[in-house]
């Protein structure tokens, strides 16, 4: 069933892959680009070990390299599935993964490590049996703790374990050589690791095992880098440009604690311009939310109509049943659920933005919500109105759209702010199908600095802004509407 | 004899096994003025609101000149003809004075817009309401706003006004501008059919009076034969109690 969900995903998310202009065959290559120095977001496009090698290969070969972002454990069923050629993503060789896809060559050999605090009583890997370990869910660390330890701790992406870490959630952090020995060197304050090894592997790219014509190429390919020792300069070049990062991000341990924040300040949002992912994700958000806002409130008028129409009139009732099934499916489901499966099954063979995918998603769940309210708005007005209408050889519809709507509109319109209002932080969900949005921002910065507190807050901050002024906003629209009684 | 507006058959409504109206047969004609009074629960709003088929009859026709409406299914245009004013007004609150009076000529294609809010100021000029044209109905008193239901309905050139009880949900010192009103339109030789509980005003005003009870027409006469000389009973017991 696991295989088979994954797949479906793979498969599926596939299908979103866009389309450029140029004449070169297209690789599409699919990562998780959480994972320095092997891929991370550098501005606004990936980069790392893994793309630079990948980039050399494909040039090679005489294809045009596309790069998809996408969560670690969705990466085998993508290349399975045939959509995307190649994974790499610091992908360990396992048993368990060969029997789903081919590997290359590895490319480097990694060690899996521990991460402690540096007050921590750890010294050896028999220490950690009553302890709490945190790994990155679907690494290899996962796997082999969950097999040989305990049950992990799993998080979403490296530096979220290391957040973890540092806050006390878990004892140890179980990540792979080259990003955990960056983390320790950021926080050497605060971290350190242990010198034994937990265990080695080696990294490989992973091909789909339709696609062993691809293979033998990279092979080739790879071989040739590794003879020119180009393959050793592109991992030498990666490992010192983040350590020279993670020593500019290194925020001082020993000094007052207002020139910490100042610092941390400054690196969560001033250094490479980080508060563009902020910036960026805000108006992803707001953009989401204000579309989603207006086919919520249209869809949920036209199921509001039909139904108070086919209660009351007895006609419609084939539609009604319809629009039952979607007031029952869309509220007995959870939001987030209903975004990856439109992401996912609906849109999964067809090449559509992303932010068209959220606004789709959130309109319809939001559109059954929206169509209570303005139903209850429709009920709630007085019989008298409808007949008052009728009486004077209005017809239904016409009363409907002249009288009775307008007066139900107004009721509800505190009720439809406050459904916006729970839908600008539904969108928080959209992080899910990799969009950028304001949360996802605050999640990159986070993923670069390692610092939870900061970024957590300035996103809790802009929502509330953003709420604050909805409702400030709807009071006086709601005032202006009340002059007319 | 003026034209017959309505003629109803052997009108029978039943709500959920209980019957408000056993068989009921009477005529309306052009010009009549009919009130229907009667104790509580007799059948007599029903009665009415079944002449314009916001009641769908369980039996029995209805024919709107000449015509059987009780089997229409396009009852607008049928509606367009026949006015009806309400115990709780029904004014349009979401609407200006002005508007809830052209609305309904305007959108049945009666009126041009320019036609509607001309014949508007001329009806609001009439019952002295013609400063309030641009406010809302929260803003009248209860006797204004019956008022201007009333011109609301009007302003349609119905053939006959039917009055559901146009009294009973004002205050007492409101009372009067409405009956004055309604007789106004009497003198015009409007066509109505009223159901009240002002039996006074019906015993000046009505050419005609219905009195019903248990669902059926019980004397159905001029109002000197059923208010003041009935020969039955229960009736002269029921008009001195109310008298």
């Amino acid at each position: 069933m696991r295989y088979f969900l994954l797949l479906m995903t793979g498969l599926l998310l596939s299908g979103v892959w866009g389309c450029s202009g140029s004449d070169k065959p297209k690789l599409v290559m699919v990562t998780n680009a959480t994972f320095r120095p092997y891929e991370f977001v550098s501005g606004q496009k990936i980069d790392g070990i893994d793309p630079a090698i990948v980039r050399e290969i494909a040039d090679a070969l005489g294809y045009e390299l596309e790069i998809q972002d996408m969560s670690f454990d969705s990466l085998i069923a993508a290349v399975q599935s045939g959509r995307a050629d190649i994974a790499a993503a610091g992908i360990t060789v396992t048993e368990e993964r060969k029997k789903q896809v081919l590997f290359t060559d590895s490319y480097v050999i990694a060690e899996q490590l521990i991460v402690v605090r540096r007050d921590a009583p750890y010294q050896m890997v028999a220490d950690l049996k009553k302890a709490v370990i945190g790994v990155q869910h679907g690494t290899t660390g996962d796997l082999y703790v969950t097999k040989n330890i305990r049950e992990p701790e799993r998080y979403a992406h490296a530096p979220l374990v290391i957040s973890a870490l540092l806050a006390g959630k878990v004892d140890a952090a179980v990540l792979d050589s080259e990003p955990a020995r960056v983390f320790v060197q950021q926080k050497a304050a605060d971290l350190r690791l242990l010198t034994v090894p937990l265990t080695s592997e080696e990294y490989a790219f992973a091909i789909g095992k339709h696609n062993p014509d691809l293979l033998v190429r990279v092979n080739r390919e790879l071989r040739r880098l590794k003879q020119e020792g180009r393959l050793d300069s592109i991992i030498r070049h990666y490992r010192e440009l983040c350590e020279v990062e993670a020593e500019q991000d290194v925020v001082g341990g020993h000094r007052s604690m207002m020139a910490h924040l100042r610092d941390s300040l400054y690196v969560n949002f001033v250094k490479d311009r980080r508060y563009l992912y902020l910036w960026n994700g805000f108006l992803v958000t707001v953009c989401v939310t204000f579309f989603a806002v207006l086919l919520g409130i249209a869809i949920g008028f036209v199921v509001a109509v039909i139904r108070s129409t086919a209660d009351q009139t007895g006609r419609w009732k084939a539609a009604d049943w319809c629009c039952r099934v979607y007031l029952t499916v869309i509220r007995g489901t959870p939001a987030v659920v209903q975004l990856l499966i439109i992401y996912f099954v609906i849109f999964g063979a067809v090449d559509v933005n992303k932010i068209c995918v959220a606004i789709v998603a959130f309109g319809i769940n939001s559109g059954a919500y929206v169509a209570e309210i303005i139903r209850g708005g429709i009920m709630s007005i007085d019989r008298g109105q409808m007949e008052a209408g009728q009486s004077l050889g209005l017809t239904y519809s016409q009363t409907m759209r002249m009288v009775i709507l307008p007066q139900a509109l107004k009721n509800v319109l505190p009720a439809l702010g406050n459904e916006g209002i729970v839908l600008l932080k539904e969108t928080s969900v959209s992080g899910y199908i990799a969009l950028q949005d304001l949360t996802k921002g605050g999640d990159i910065i986070r993923s670069q600095t390692y610092d939870a507190f900061l970024p957590l807050m300035a996103v809790a901050l802009i929502y509330l802004a953003v709420v604050m002024l909805l409702t400030r906003l709807l009071g006086i629209l709601e005032k202006r509407l009340k002059r007319n009684e | 004899m003026s034209e017959v507006l309505f003629e109803i058959r052997d009108l029978v409504k039943e709500f959920k096994g209980v019957t408000a109206l056993d068989r009921v047969s009477t005529t309306i004609r052009r010009g009549e003025v009919v009130f229907i009074v009667g104790p509580s629960g007799s059948g007599k709003s029903t009665l009415l609101r079944c002449l314009n088929l916001l009641e769908i009859p369980t039996g029995g026709t209805i024919s709107f000149r000449g015509r059987d409406v009780s089997t229409r299914r396009r009852l607008h245009k049928f509606r367009q003809q026949v006015g009806m004013v309400f115990q709780h007004f029904n004014l349009f609150p979401n609407l200006t004075i002005h508007r809830n009076i052209t609305l309904a000529p305007v959108r049945t294609g009666k009126a041009t817009p320019a036609e509607a809010a001309a014949r508007a100021d001329e009806l609001l000029e009439r019952i002295g309401l013609i400063g309030k044209k641009d406010a809302y109905p929260a803003q009248l008193s209860g006797g204004q706003k019956q008022r201007v239901a009333i011109v609301r309905a009007l302003a349609m050139n119905p053939e006959v006004l039917l009055f559901d009880e146009p009294t009973s949900a004002l205050d007492p010192e409101m009372v009067g501008e409405v009956l004055g009103l309604m007789k106004d339109l009497v003198r015009d030789g409007m066509t109505m059919v009223v159901v009240t509980h002002e039996i006074g005003f019906a015993a000046e005003v009505a050419s005609r009076v219905i009195f019903m009870d248990h669902g059926r027409i019980a004397a159905d006469g001029t109002p000197d034969e059923v208010i003041r000389h009935s020969p039955q009973p229960r009736i002269r017991e029921f008009f001195s109690r109310v008298l």
